[in-house]
Parts: C-alpha cells; sequence; structure tokens
C-alpha cells in the first residue's frame, strides 16, 4: 500500500515536473536555431544548426538589449546599496538611538509598502518632468533607491532589536561616536539579512517594468525589461529567435543569483514570513 | 524645537529615508487621491467633478470588464497557484530527490514577469500548443488563445500560476517542516488515516503560513500589471484588462488623469481591505 502510494506520488511529481521545465527547454531550444530554421519547422522541433552566438550578437547590438543589460546592471547596484546604507543608519536609529516616537518614524517609512504602485504613476511622471530628471540615470537611480528602502527598514529593524544592547552600551562608555558604533558594531552583525536584502533589491530593480515605462523614453537610459518589452513588439514576427537568446540573456543574472544564493532565498523568504 | 534638541542625532540617521518616501510616496499617495475628483487630462485646467470618476468604474463598460477580470484573477490565483502550492509541498515533503524537485518548481520564480509574459506569448501561438493539438486530433480545441476573451485572461492566468506556484510550495514546505511532530505520532499510535491526520491535523496546524500565501495571492492578483502588458496589452478591445491595467491605459495613453486616479485609488481600498488582516500582524503585532 505504502510502496503504491510512494510510486504513484513519484508519477505525479515528474509529469509535473516535465510540464514545469518544459517552457524553459522549449525557449532554450528555439534560441539556437537560425530563423530559417524556425520558419520551416514549429518551436517543438529539433533545430538543424546552432545559430545560439549569432543570435545572442543580433539580440545585444540590432536588438539593443547590451545597453539595456548595463542600465540595469547600474540600477541594480546602485539602487540596491544605496537603499540598504540609508535603512540601515535608518533602522540604527529606529532602534538604538533613542529617538522619540520612534515606532511612528518606522510607520511613515513602512508606509511605503502599502500602497499599489498605480497611486504613484502619474505622480512621478508628472513629477519628474517638473524637476528635469525624467529620462535621467540620477532620476532611476534615485527613485530605485526610494522604492527599496521601506522593506529594507523593515527588515533590519526587525533584525537589530535581536542584537543586545549592552554592546552598543559598552562601545558608548569608551567613547566611540555614534557613527563609529555603526560602522564597528552594527555593520558586521547585519551582515547576513544585508545579503539576503541585496538580492532581493537586485532581483526587484532588474526585473521592474512598470517604472520604466513610465519614467524613461531614450535607449539610453531604459532598463532591461521596459527594453525587452519594446523588442517583443517588433521582434515576435520577424525574429523570434532572436528574442528567444535575448530572453535567455536578460534571465541568465537572477537565475544564477538565485542558484548561488538559494539558502538565502529560502532564508529570506522565512525571514519575511516569520515577521 | 525641543523635540529636535533632544532627537537631533537620531533624527539625522532616520530622516534620509523619512524624507525620500515621504516626496516620493506620501505625497504621490496624497497627489492622486485628489486629483481623482478632478477631470485633469494633464493640458487644460482640472474641474471639480465630485464622485463621477469612481461611480464612471461602476457604470462604463470597459471598466466593468475590467473589474470582472480582476476578479478572475483574484479568484483563480486564490484557487490553484495556492492549491498546487499546497499539493506540491504535501507530496514533496517526505519524498528522496526533494531539492531537485523543489528548484524545477521553483525555477520559474527566478524569471521575471516580463519574461514569462513572452515565452507564453511563444507557447500560445499557432506554432505551439495549438500545433500539439492538432498533433493528437484535437482540431476543434485550436484557439487564437491571447485574442479571445475570456480564454485570453485564463492564458494568461495559467502562465502567472506556471511562475508562482513554487513560492507557495516553499512557504507551504517552510510551514511543514516546523510542525511539532507529537499529535502526528498520537494520531498515528491511535491509527488514524492519512487524510484524517492531513485533514485534522496538518491543514489545522499550517493555518498561519496559509493565511500568509492567501494574502500574498490576494495582494499580487490585484495588482497584476506586467504579464498582461507583455501579452495582450489588455488587448483585443479592452477585453482582457485588469484594473492595474486599465489605469495605465487611461492615465497615459488616454490621459486622463482623473479617472485613472480614481482607479488607483478603488485598487488601494481593495488591496489595503483584503490585507488588513495580514497587515495588521506585521505592523501592530510588534509594535
Amino acid at each position: 500500500m505504502n510502496r503504491m502510494i510512494t510510486g504513484i506520488t513519484y508519477t505525479f511529481v515528474v509529469v509535473l515536473a516535465i510540464l514545469w521545465i518544459f517552457p524553459i527547454f522549449l525557449v532554450l531550444m528555439n534560441s539556437t536555431k537560425s530563423l530559417v530554421d524556425f520558419t520551416n519547422g514549429t518551436i517543438w522541433s529539433w533545430p538543424k544548426s546552432f545559430h545560439f552566438f549569432q543570435n545572442v550578437k543580433d539580440a545585444l547590438v540590432v536588438g539593443g538589449i547590451l545597453k539595456y543589460l548595463k542600465n540595469s546592471f547600474s540600477y541594480g547596484v546602485i539602487g540596491a546599496f544605496a537603499s540598504i546604507f540609508i535603512a540601515a543608519i535608518a533602522a540604527y536609529g529606529l532602534v538604538f538611538l533613542r529617538l522619540k516616537g520612534s515606532f511612528y518614524w518606522f510607520l511613515l517609512i513602512y508606509s511605503g509598502t502599502i500602497f499599489p504602485f498605480q497611486m504613484y504613476l502619474v505622480p512621478l511622471f508628472k513629477g519628474y518632468q517638473i524637476f528635469g530628471i525624467y529620462d535621467s540615470f540620477v532620476g532611476m537611480c534615485l527613485f530605485y533607491t526610494a522604492i527599496c528602502i521601506p522593506f529594507c527598514v523593515f527588515l533590519l529593524r526587525n533584525f537589530m532589536t535581536t542584537i543586545s544592547r549592552e554592546y552598543v552600551e559598552a562601545a558608548q562608555m569608551d567613547g566611540f561616536t555614534t557613527f563609529d558604533i555603526f560602522l564597528k558594531i552594527i555593520v558586521p552583525f547585519i551582515k547576513p539579512p544585508v545579503s539576503v536584502l541585496f538580492l532581493f533589491q537586485f532581483t526587484f530593480i532588474w526585473n521592474d517594468l512598470v517604472f520604466g515605462l513610465i519614467l524613461t523614453r531614450s535607449e539610453s537610459i531604459r532598463p532591461i525589461m521596459t527594453g525587452l518589452a519594446a523588442m517583443q513588439g517588433i521582434y515576435f514576427s520577424t525574429g523570434v529567435t532572436t528574442l528567444m537568446s535575448a530572453i535567455v540573456i536578460t534571465s541568465i543574472p537572477t537565475i544564477l543569483l538565485f542558484i548561488f544564493l538559494q539558502k538565502n532565498f529560502i532564508k529570506g523568504m522565512q525571514v519575511t514570513v516569520k515577521a | 524645537m525641543g523635540y529636535l534638541k533632544k532627537n537631533g542625532e537620531a533624527l539625522l540617521y532616520v530622516l534620509p529615508a523619512a524624507l525620500l518616501i515621504t516626496v516620493f510616496f506620501i505625497s504621490s499617495v496624497l497627489y492622486t487621491f485628489v486629483i481623482s475628483f478632478t477631470d485633469w487630462n494633464g493640458l487644460t485646467t482640472a474641474h471639480w467633478v465630485g464622485l463621477k470618476n469612481y461611480l464612471e468604474v461602476f457604470s462604463d463598460v470597459t471598466y466593468v470588464t475590467s473589474l470582472k477580470n480582476t476578479f478572475i484573477w483574484v479568484v483563480i490565483s486564490l484557487i490553484f497557484p495556492v492549491g498546487l502550492g499546497l499539493l506540491l509541498s504535501i507530496l514533496l515533503q517526505k519524498l528522496k530527490g526533494q531539492r531537485f524537485f523543489k528548484n524545477i518548481f521553483y525555477m520559474p520564480y527566478a524569471i521575471s514577469l516580463t519574461v514569462v509574459g513572452v515565452v507564453w506569448i511563444f507557447l500560445f501561438s499557432d506554432s505551439g500548443i495549438n500545433y500539439i493539438l492538432i498533433q493528437i486530433g484535437l482540431d476543434s480545441w485550436t484557439k487564437s488563445w491571447l485574442l479571445t476573451p475570456t480564454y485570453n485572461t485564463i492564458a494568461m492566468i495559467i502562465a502567472s500560476v506556471w511562475q508562482g506556484a513554487g513560492t507557495n510550495m516553499l512557504l507551504f514546505l517552510v510551514g511543514l517542516g516546523s510542525l511539532p511532530k507529537d499529535p502526528f505520532e498520537a494520531a498515528a499510535i491511535d491509527g488514524a488515516s492519512r487524510f484524517r491526520m492531513f485533514w485534522s491535523i496538518t491543514l489545522p496546524l499550517l493555518n498561519p503560513i496559509t493565511i500568509v500565501v492567501l494574502g500574498l495571492s490576494f495582494v499580487n492578483s490585484f495588482k497584476i500589471f506586467d504579464i498582461i502588458w507583455v501579452m495582450t496589452q489588455g488587448g483585443p478591445y479592452r477585453s482582457s484588462e485588469t484594473l492595474a491595467v486599465t489605469m495605465y491605459r487611461e492615465s497615459f495613453m488616454l490621459f486622463h488623469f482623473g479617472q485613472g486616479a480614481a482607479i488607483s485609488i478603488l485598487l488601494t481600498i481593495l488591496s489595503i481591505g483584503a490585507s488588513w488582516f495580514y497587515l495588521r500582524k506585521t505592523i501592530v503585532g510588534e509594535g
């Protein structure tokens, strides 16, 4: 009886797993075909040529993906670092510096997570035009930094409440400055959640579509997903294989992060759930 | 002034974050709230129109369709990705090779929704699923999936289930892993069946996680935008729009900023209302 149940379970899970992996497999397979090869067959037929690198080159250069990749990489690194830094000092202020009404300050910052993004679109679009940062590198970095702050504050504040106050008080006795205490005592403690946060925020920025749509116009500023969405409209009829190679390369960074930091991913998930 | 003097140094640390949030988001919320009562189109002077934009949402056929689609998204997202996530977590819980399977089901989550959209346009194209249907003799089932109303919404939901079910599975696995062993041992001694144990012990103990998973699915399905924007742009003829897409189209393509703002406010009310319990747990629970 038990054996039968295990057998059925395995069969079911394996079938489902094959179904699950199949779309990825099809994309990979079709990204290696030449366009002629693709047009002569269907998306299910086995490739007769190996055109992957040519397709990637076309996507990067002709499709303009290379520029978008560079943009989003910069936004991801700058936005994630800046937001984590600003959030870390804020959390430090909230938890250790005896700020009166600190819970209300926290609520003010955390309120940034409760509204749907649609609430921000028009005001940001208008505001960015008025202040002359519409379609600019600085404007994008600022925005991504701001949008990542609330969640970082939330997580880091939670984490810092688990650090014993005695460390901080001892350092104060020894005459450390407030900022030195942050750098030398708090920073080493918060390294684990910071790496989780970096992963989360980089992925979030990398995957953003809608803010790229409303805050940018030119190719030199546009983030990757917005660029890819535009490319899809043009290439679907004229260069599907190039498009497939484009989605392979744009997914590589987040898949790599996912594989290397998998343990952190799950840990981060636990942190978010418990919080 | 006394407050400043006393808390000056601490404020220095908190203010950069607080200022950015206020400038970028809190002011935006107020601004959107105000223009939702106007007919502002970005060019001419705005007029106060009271609740007109709000009432329109429930009477104009385009918006009613959008409301209906949003409702379909929410309901199906509560059943399938959550149900599938739970099922997978139970099946995988004690299975050899759990890690391997877990990765496969979770993999699509590492891919952005935009890319997921492109992948599934590809699969729903004529040489995709339709080709297979013809091969296995189900010619009559073939459709222009993304061009036929309601089927296009279902097609996009399938894409989102593919992307999101793995996350729910992972959350449920975390939950299952932290369940106490005693009740199960006791039930086993009493000779309870597997199904009985699942129904009377596992499910009730899993409740806290289930609430989180349901809450997340609920809120995320309300706000779904990327997949729809990539796969159909809400078309054809605005038939597959959800509230988030309608808001975008009204604001950035038709320049009905007032109407768009009213829809944003409705979205806010719906999603905050829906996530109230969940939010209350996260904020007040530890404050």
